[in-house]
């Protein structure tokens, strides 16, 4: 059993990607509600994942559900700069997210389940090409929601339910480090403040490969209601709290050869670097070809750029979503949501590095993300006793605002369209199967951070974000 | 009604989805609007100091924006990035060198206070990418060349513009990154000017041979073609160096005698020999050399100018520096040609302003009290299209040379880029 429980979480692990909520949410937890584009907090699937998407649905529940399934995406996206009108491509893999629930009916009032979830988290991946290396060409977030639920049918038309979420939450950042933005030390007998590409370097100039790792657990709450008003018409709603993670782990620094050398003798301050000093070997330790000078940027023990320890603090928001559905006739049902996520907790990123005296490490990002509404909307058709089929569509605002749309997550208004089917295999097995497809408003965005961790603003926006992608969801369940 | 429901929203939804397609207008507008214009949307000019804006053997920002690649980058109406060189007075800094404001004293005078860095640096300001890649002492081979690569160029102090202004890259290494569309080059120049600057014994015989330029300059032009981004451009001729202010013909400074009693000048200074209807190779005297003759004599010691010293061009030397450049722009001329691009001879242009004394003096201007300059010395030593190094152009030449470019684009591609502004 425990060997079972650490493959779910390896499994999870490799689940992030630039997905079909707003910032880095991802809502695509079932491929059943993937075909309902995400509605159901009024009338959940009956897969169990009631445990996300309407936590007081598990009540009423009729012996047990067990459900695998996985969602496959196939993200596009690039950045098209406004000078030279060339794109980069994203670099994402295919990508692979699983999901688990568990959902057992206790009593005709009480129902209890376990899900695996993750409601946040993100991928973006660049090749090395891109200018937009140098905020991040591979970041990962990742956060796996562990929930265990107790639904409980208060009235006949109200029932009440809630879960505490255990959340494993890891990030991974990847970046280079351009020599351009680099400040010379003042060892150099240069004013502080000054920086390589005073002295020409230019922009483009990768010199270090930074990789940022860390990983904290911590507990949130998720609770919902259920409102049966007749037979037809029900409503629902579910707040699910923030989680915040204060991250620690590790920063590791690898120089990256420039190949750039002296081209003559070079008076900085009272020092004279001599033509022909390489300057990956003047980053470094004091050579004979530099005239004895070396800044020892990389020195495993005293070096800015040694292993070292990392803080930073990310909040995955607190979120609701209400809603209604509706059974027309003839086994319609319609289905309308609407969610709303507090974006606007994601305001500051502080990337602290606690034991560099210099100071040059650490860096602030202003995000602020603003608040972020969503529309859902699905209709549903159970055929016969073997099939339902489905559809929807829904649109949800940016939480980026103008000038924070970024390597990191160049995210904006979408319009995402679903179908979906069900078809029970046999008296205990049912098969789902779904596919979205997410088509996002191209937006203007930049590449570059602010330097000296100023705010940045609109000015900075130097192209053009373009993402779509094709989602692919199918899950097995069982009654028992 | 139901089916029509959904027909209503999915109606909807495509016109959403449509549009959402139509993202061009939130792309920055490039493309000047005049005849012509989409040519000029990325514009690179290679060169060198004349390029990079150097005047008064110095460089910094409010002489970078005067060069006539960034006037005619302006009347084209297109994005044009250069390496800004630090011009904070405030600040102290004055430029990279700061510009000589008087030639005559020893050492030259320049901007600034004597305690202000040798170097301002560049501005903290980065172009994303540079358009004027452009860097004081290119010659063609270093148009080519890493920096380190054989054949290596002979070491030289504006070596240090190729960290400063290129980033350690070459000139077509940058211009690549910039994708153009159009670019001019002028470049040369320094493939002969060693002749006249270089204060060695026997510099007068320091020039590329003309068929070495003629194989560098076209591989050159090869690594253009490669681009597969230029759509056209303008090839500028080398300037016949004789002609430049800070070297005077030797007849001048013989005839500078007579008002300098101390001052002697052998009558091997007035060889010559014709080689054309209109050129005429002389016997050449480098400021460097003459200056400190005239300056001794002038503060009466005893002083003659031979011109058989090594330190002074001789005719032969002269013909062959004239004969040389002649066939440095034929072959750029055919590279021109080969590709339809525009061709610009500049020796014409030079010639006239020979004419004209004003312009450009056959005889350097020496204060006649060097204590107490008069404004003539100090302004406009060598004429007012020189600037005050007698070897670089003038704002009021760089902006001459931007205007009659712009003319010969506009003709040669029938373009219709605005005037200077």
């Amino acid at each position: 059993m425990r060997r079972s429980v650490r493959y779910a979480l390896v499994l999870f692990a490799g689940f992030p990607a630039l997905l079909g909520a707003q910032g880095f949410g991802i809502y695509e937890q079932g491929a059943c509600s993937m075909g309902r584009a995400g509605t159901g907090v009024a009338a959940p699937c009956s897969d169990g994942s009631a445990i996300f998407f309407s936590p007081a649905g598990l009540a009423g529940l009729t012996g047990g559900r067990a459900t695998i399934g996985v969602t496959l995406l196939d993200v596009e996206g690039g950045f098209t700069d406004d000078i030279l009108q060339q794109e980069t491509r994203l670099d994402d893999p295919f990508l692979a997210i699983p999901q688990v629930y568990v959902a057992y009916g206790v009593t005709p009032k009480l129902g209890v389940g376990i899900g695996l979830f993750a409601p946040y988290g993100l991928q973006t991946r660049w090749p090395l090409s891109f200018d937009g290396r140098f905020s991040g060409y591979d970041n990962i977030l990742r956060s796996v929601y562990v929930q265990p639920t107790v639904s409980y049918q208060v009235t006949p038309w109200l029932s009440l339910g809630g879960g505490v979420d255990v959340v494993f939450g890891s990030v991974e950042l990847n970046q280079r480090l351009d020599l351009a933005d680099a400040p010379v030390p003042t060892a150099l007998g240069v004013p502080a403040g000054t920086l390589f590409s005073q002295f020409g370097i230019a922009p483009g100039t990768d010199f270090a490969d930074t990789h940022l790792e860390a990983s904290k657990t911590t507990v949130a709450g998720h609770f919902g209601a259920l409102f049966k008003v007749n037979d037809r018409l029900s409503f629902g709603a579910r707040f699910m709290t923030q989680a915040k993670f204060d991250y620690s782990g590790t920063a590791s620094f690898t120089q990256v050869p420039t190949g750039l050398v002296v081209p003559a003798d070079l008076t900085v301050g009272s020092l004279t670097i001599p033509a022909g000093c390489p300057i990956d070997a003047l980053l470094t330790a004091p050579a004979a070809s530099c005239g004895g000078i070396g800044l020892n940027l990389f020195n495993p023990s005293a070096g800015v750029f040694r292993s070292q320890p990392v803080t930073t603090t990310i909040k995955n928001p607190s979120q609701m979503a209400l809603g209604v559905a509706y059974k027309v006739a003839s086994g319609w049902t319609l289905l309308g949501d609407y969610q709303y996520t507090w974006w606007d907790s994601f305001n500051e990123l502080d990337i602290v590095f606690p034991q560099d005296a210099s100071g040059a490490l650490s860096r602030k990002l202003f995000e602020r993300y603003d608040g972020t509404s969503g529309f859902r909307f699905a209709a549903e058709w159970m055929k016969d006793a073997k099939w339902t089929f489905r559809g929807g569509y829904l649109y949800h605002g940016g939480a980026a605002p103008a000038e924070t749309v970024t390597p990191l997550l160049p995210e904006g208004n979408r319009n995402e369209f679903t179908a979906g089917a069900t078809v029970k295999l046999s008296r205990g097995l049912t098969a789902d199967l779904a596919y979205q497809f997410i088509r996002q408003n191209d937006r203007r965005g930049r590449t570059r951070e602010a330097l000296f961790n100023q705010p940045a603003t609109t000015g900075l926006n130097n192209g053009l974000y373009n993402f779509h992608a094709h989602l692919f969801g199918v899950s097995l369940g069982y009654a028992f | 009604m139901t089916h029509r429901r959904i027909l209503v929203a999915g109606g909807l939804s495509l016109a959403l989805l449509a549009a959402a397609c139509h993202e061009d207008e939130l792309f920055t507008p490039l493309t000047p609007s005049y005849k012509g214009g989409a040519m000029f949307t990325r514009y690179v000019s290679f060169g060198n100091s004349i390029t990079a804006g150097f005047q008064s053997f110095g460089l910094n920002d409010s002489l970078q924006r005067l060069a006539y690649p960034v006037l005619l980058a302006r009347a084209m109406g297109t994005t044009f990035y250069y390496p800004s060189i630090n011009y904070v007075p405030t600040a102290n800094l004055f430029g990279c060198p700061s510009p000589i404001t008087f030639i005559f004293s020893n050492p030259p005078t320049r901007l600034g206070p004597p305690a202000a860095p040798p170097c301002s640096l560049r501005s903290p300001i980065i172009p994303p990418y540079l358009n004027n890649v452009a860097f004081p002492g290119a010659d063609v081979l270093e148009l080519l060349n890493t920096n380190y690569a054989p054949p290596q160029p002979t070491p030289a102090a504006t070596d240090a513009y190729k960290l400063f202004l290129l980033g350690g890259r070459t000139e077509l290494q940058r211009a690549r990154e910039v994708l153009p569309t159009f670019v001019t080059v002028w470049i040369g120049n320094n493939d002969v000017s060693g002749a006249i600057l270089d204060t060695s014994a026997n510099a007068g015989t320091d020039v590329t041979p003309p068929a070495t330029f003629t194989a560098r300059f076209n591989a050159f032009m090869d690594s253009l073609d490669s681009f597969g981004t230029i759509q056209g451009g303008l090839l500028i001729g080398v300037v016949q160096i004789t002609g430049a202010p800070y070297v005077s013909q030797g007849r001048a400074y013989f005839a500078a005698q007579a008002a300098i009693p101390t001052m002697t000048v052998l009558p091997n200074c007035l060889a010559f020999q014709p080689l054309t209807a209109t050129d005429t190779a002389f016997v050449y005297v480098p400021f460097h050399y003459g200056a400190p003759i005239v300056a001794r004599a002038a503060a009466g010691v005893a002083d003659t100018l031979d011109c058989s010293d090594s330190h002074v061009i001789s005719v032969a030397e002269a013909v062959n520096i004239i004969g040389t450049v002649v066939q440095y722009n034929a072959a750029i001329q055919q590279a021109a040609v080969a590709r339809d691009w525009a061709y610009l001879d500049p020796n014409p242009i030079l010639r006239t302003f020979a004419a004209d004394t004003n312009r450009i003096r056959p005889f350097p201007h020496f204060p006649p009290n060097p204590a107490a300059p008069d404004s003539i010395s100090v302004n406009a030593p060598f004429g007012n299209a020189a600037s005050r190094d007698g070897v670089h152009p003038s704002s009021s030449t760089q902006r001459l040379i931007a205007q009659i470019l712009r003319d010969s684009i506009n003709v040669h591609y029938n373009a219709a880029i605005p005037p200077i502004p």
